[in-house]
């Protein structure tokens, strides 16, 4: 029996083969789609999970207010792991993480190999192998980070030292203001890809009392914030409260006026808390869409199948005659559809393989092949194979299974009314979904567009910036005369941050008053503001307005902000216990993305001699070098990497466009965009399939009316009419149900910025006009091959 | 002999907009096995409702119906469709044979339906083809083959099933006279197998085949 479905299912398959294309293709793009999200989504959602006790692990958080501003401190002092452990019975394990935030230089001792800067250097516990589930391939997991200065490697690391010898035993140097020997007592697998702990060098926890550079975060006593994430594993995970609880009494022994929360967060959930997807969450929006495809996909499938019912009505009346049930007819179709969703899993799979790379790349996310043998990911795609299953069946099954055979052998089942208007709203809804996606997909674009033209208040253009590192030291200034001296250069300045990539924040208050408000602050020398072409608002009275007068520059938004006098040159504020007198006021202008409402911000100028001599090598910074017009800028930066060298070895050149990193800003909205309009034109495509389908069977269910009116005198033209006319009525309906949801959508999407557009009114008019004219299109063509058929053919097979 | 079937009274009609338009009105006939029933009268006389009410596709609104003893009129849809699975095979005018289905699959289709082993199916759908001299064609697919042929394989899958009543509606209406002897012949010998045969049909010729001539006018039986 199953054998007889079988068969009948292949030869329908390949009978009617531009009906099967189009479900092939339809569906198999539709799940590829469909499975690319669920790889990402699944992908982000196992992050962690790997862990044999991952459940039970958690970190402990911080937090604490500011203003209205919520502080979350993500890491500990060194003692607060050892101090928890102590005092409360439900921790099992505890288990400190430090990651080293600067740069190290790191060679082989024999041979000696030439130094490479590495920055991502952790320091763990000795516990690391046992407390996690990572993989060691050399090493014993219990000792290998027992004695101070004894170091861990990942494979691939260990490859780009050593090749394919085994290093255990080996030495490595690592050098940041000293040299430090380290011996390799451990190798290990590489960080799977859903690891948010991922650092190439990993050293014993004992050796960062030894080193210099790190001696001082081994030094307070207190329970408090730190440098270390502070993991945890319960031994009973509801007894959480009772370690925070735990956690906020070590804290008031130590300070009785902490107003500190802890709080143990799920490690599980760590990536998703830390993650900077921007502030609309994406990840919630991919699956949805990618549902919408796959049931486009899907409904074309039924629509198709269902409107082929007439030429399978002979059959299911010969088979409920020779004695078939309802039951064994809708088992049939069914077993059909679901061979064919089967097919185009496969198919959809290899697409999905193929494209994978690119996918990723575009998401900027990096996923192990071996992820396709995670069980999430497998869980997840079994419930969309088995939805696709269920619901492209279920329709074909019911409305094929139902028909009467009498009826079917005497009208030739010319009319079906029921599902005549149930294909209607499935084309309704197919263009509706397609032009929803064209519609956001548009609003995007103009938004992205918006952003990056936008007048800020500065100008971005022709600016580099520089970072320059400690590891400069007195050299930064004789460095920072070098790029002066350049003729293309024609003004340099410095900033302790880069420029869309942070601030520092201070806690301010006014004059006599105790309310205390955040303020964004940067750093900066004398020409700061002006090479950036910041405006001012209220000049200050003198030229000098520098931070050793005890004088600050604020912007407009803070005398909003902080409610000062409408011209508050003069007044004072205090940032942290020092006072400042204001001294001037430039315009509001964007230092973060636009997705960001402006806030107070202050700036500390300093004259150039002083930031030199107190910033420039001594903290890490940034010169900003404006260019003069019409400059030849690789061959500036080879000069600039060229003087760069001359002053730090250590540290390699590197440096970013100021507009370059403006443009950073809307990375994840500039995926989300691609995405989409990967997403339209595969809603178009599979939406255009459907309806070819559907005009191609009706064509031919109406050969007869067509030769008859062609016999009448009717023209090309209007045959082509008569076919179209119901299509194009039904893809304006989809227009019309598409465009307010389509405005509901954008526009809370919008929301999610401080700076943005109106929804577009012409978005609408563009995605209705692509679906209209490729709707246009596609009944055109099927429509003129059935118009300029003779008649003669078309009336004789009757 | 026994009797296979009879009908008392039995009425068929159907709305038609506003109108009430009688199919066949009561109608009295017995059937006893081994006949060879000719329904005969023009188009919409009834022929073919009468024949789709007996093979139980169809339901007479009015009267009693009894096959094999058992109401046929008071049965459940599972019970009748047991009914005619068993003891009922259908010939039809246009053939109805599957085209996506060779030959062999399409005989064997009835077989399918009564969970019939795969193996025994096998030899009875060897059997037929032997029988009927169709073997060379097993593997072909309906559309290779001639209208005789075509009909061939559709008695063959009438017959499959071992029916005690084959129901023919026009069964040579699409085939040339040479085709429809043979198939007539057939059908007599058949019949004279044991099996029961009611055929409906407009030609005189193919009526002189049955033991019985019944002729239908507006839904009555006018004359035997």
């Amino acid at each position: 029996m199953f054998k007889n479905y079988l068969k009948i299912a292949f030869r329908n398959f390949f009978r009617n083969k531009l009906n099967s294309f189009i479900n092939l293709v339809g569906l198999s793009l539709g799940l590829a789609a469909c499975i690319l999200i669920t790889m990402y989504v699944s992908h982000e959602k196992s992050y962690d999970k790997f862990h044999e006790d991952s459940n039970k692990i958690y970190t402990t958080v911080g937090e604490f207010k500011v203003g209205d501003e919520k502080i979350r401190m993500k890491r500990m002092s060194h003692v607060v792991a050892g101090q928890l452990k102590e005092n409360d019975s439900n921790i099992d394990e505890v288990l400190r993480y430090y990651k080293h935030n600067q740069a190290m230089r790191v060679a082989t001792i024999l041979p000696k190999s030439q130094p490479i800067s590495e920055d991502n250097i952790a320091a763990v516990d000795a516990n690391f192998f046992t407390f996690f589930s990572f993989n060691l391939l050399y090493g014993n997991a219990e000792s290998v980070l027992n004695q101070p200065f004894s170091i861990v490697l990942t494979k691939t690391v260990s490859e780009k030292y050593f090749g394919s010898q085994n290093p255990i035993g080996k030495q490595l140097s690592l050098n940041q203001d000293k040299a430090y020997t380290f011996t390799i007592t451990g190798i290990m697998e590489d960080f799977p890809s859903n690891s948010s702990i991922t650092s190439d060098f990993l050293i014993s926890m004992k050796s960062l009392s030894a080193m210099e550079e790190t001696k001082e975060l081994m030094s307070t006593d207190y329970f408090q914030g730190g440098s270390f994430t502070t993991y945890l594993k319960l031994k009973d995970v509801k007894k959480a409260n009772e370690v925070e609880a735990t956690a906020m009494r070590l804290d008031r022994l130590t300070n009785e006026e902490a107003d500190t929360t802890f709080v143990l967060e799920k490690f599980t959930e760590t990536h998703d808390l830390n993650a900077d997807n921007g502030r609309f969450n994406y990840l919630s929006v991919f699956p949805i869409v990618a549902l919408l495809i796959l049931i486009l996909a899907l409904t074309n499938y039924m629509s198709l199948t269902t409107a082929r019912a007439g030429t399978r009505a002979k059959e299911v009346g010969v088979r409920k005659i020779s004695g078939a049930g309802r039951k064994s007819i809708a088992l049939q179709f069914y077993i059909e559809s679901a061979i064919f969703v089967c097919i185009s899993f496969v198919v959809g799979l290899l697409i999905s393989i193929l494209f994978k790379d690119l996918f990723l790349e575009l998401l900027n996310i990096n996923v192990d092949n071996s992820f396709y043998f995670n069980g999430l990911f497998i869980m997840v795609l079994t419930g969309v194979f088995l939805f696709a299953v269920v619901t492209s069946g279920i329709y074909p099954a019911l409305v094929l299974s139902s028909l009467n055979p009498i009826k079917n052998f005497k009208n030739k089942l010319t009319k079906h009314t029921g599902s005549v208007s149930v294909r209607k709203v499935f084309t309704i809804f197919q263009f509706a979904i397609a032009v929803l996606l064209i519609i956001c997909g548009i609003v995007m674009s103009a938004q992205l567009d918006f952003m990056r033209n936008k007048d800020t208040g500065l100008i971005r253009s022709n600016i580099i910036m520089i970072p320059v590192e400690t590891s400069m030291m007195t050299n930064a200034t004789a460095f920072r005369n070098e790029v002066d001296k350049l003729p293309e250069v024609e003004q340099t300045t410095l900033a302790m941050n880069q420029i869309y990539g942070g601030y520092s924040a201070y806690f301010v208050s006014k004059e006599n008053s105790q309310e205390s408000y955040t303020v964004s602050t940067f750093n900066v020398d004398e020409h700061f503001i002006k090479t950036l072409g910041v405006t001012w608002y209220l000049k200050p009275k003198e030229r000098t307005a520098f931070s050793e007068n005890s004088k600050v520059i604020i912007n407009k938004k803070t005398i909003e902000g902080l409610g000062l006098k409408p011209d508050p040159r003069g007044e004072q504020m205090n940032f942290g216990n020092r006072s400042f007198e204001v001294a001037g006021v430039v315009n509001d202008f964007n230092y973060t993305s636009l997705e960001n409402p402006i806030k107070p911000l202050a700036f500390f100028v300093s004259s150039e001699t002083n930031a030199n001599e107190n910033i420039l090598g001594v903290y890490n910074s940034y010169l900003y070098v404006k260019l003069a017009d019409k400059v030849e800028i690789p061959s500036l930066l080879d000069k600039l990497e060229g003087t760069y060298k001359e002053f730090d070895e250590t540290v390699s050149f590197s440096y970013q466009f100021m507009d370059d990193a403006f443009d950073t800003l809307y990375k994840a909205e500039e995926r989300l965009s691609f995405v989409f309009y990967v997403f339209v034109v595969l809603a178009l495509i599979i939406a255009g399939l459907g309806l070819l389908g559907l005009v191609t069977f009706m064509a031919e269910k109406r050969m007869k009316e067509i030769g008859i009116r062609k016999v009448l005198g009717a023209s090309i033209s209007e045959i082509v009419v008569l076919l179209s006319k119901d299509f194009i009525r039904l893809v304006l309906l989809a227009i019309a149900v598409a465009t307010p949801l389509g405005w509901y959508l954008s526009d809370s999407w919008l929301s999610y910025f401080a700076f943005k557009i109106n929804v577009p009114w012409w978005s609408f008019v563009i995605a209705g006009a692509i679906a209209t004219l490729l709707s246009v299109l596609t009944l055109s063509i099927q429509g003129l091959r059935a118009a300029t058929s003779n008649p003669i053919n078309s009336l004789r097979s009757e | 002999m026994s009797i296979l079937l009879s009908l008392n009274e039995a009425t068929r009609s159907v709305n038609s907009g506003n109108n009430k338009v009688t199919l066949l009105n009561n109608i009295n006939l017995q059937v006893k096995e081994g006949e060879f029933i000719s329904l005969m009268g023009p188009s919409g006389s009834g022929k073919s409702t009468l024949l789709n009410c007996i093979g139980m596709l169809d339901n007479f609104n009015g009267g009693g119906y009894t096959f094999l003893g058992q109401p046929v009129h008071s049965m459940k849809e599972k019970k009748r469709s047991m009914l005619y699975k068993e003891y009922i095979g259908f010939v039809f005018q246009a053939y109805h044979l599957i085209d996506e289905l060779t030959v062999f699959e399409n005989i064997e289709t009835p077989l399918l339906y009564k969970n019939v082993k795969s193996s025994e199916r096998k030899a009875l759908v060897a059997d037929m083809l032997d029988r009927f001299n169709i073997v060379g064609k097993k593997d072909l697919f309906p559309e290779q083959l001639s209208g005789g042929q075509q009909q061939l394989v559709g008695i063959a899958r009438a017959l499959i099933g071992n029916p005690k009543l084959i129901l023919a509606d026009e069964p040579t209406g699409n085939l040339n006279s040479k085709q429809s002897t043979e198939i007539m012949e057939l059908f007599s010998e058949l019949n004279k197998e044991g099996v029961t045969i009611i055929q409906a049909t407009h030609s005189e010729k193919n009526a002189s085949y049955g033991s019985r001539i019944i002729n239908l006018l507006d839904g009555e039986i006018v004359s035997e």
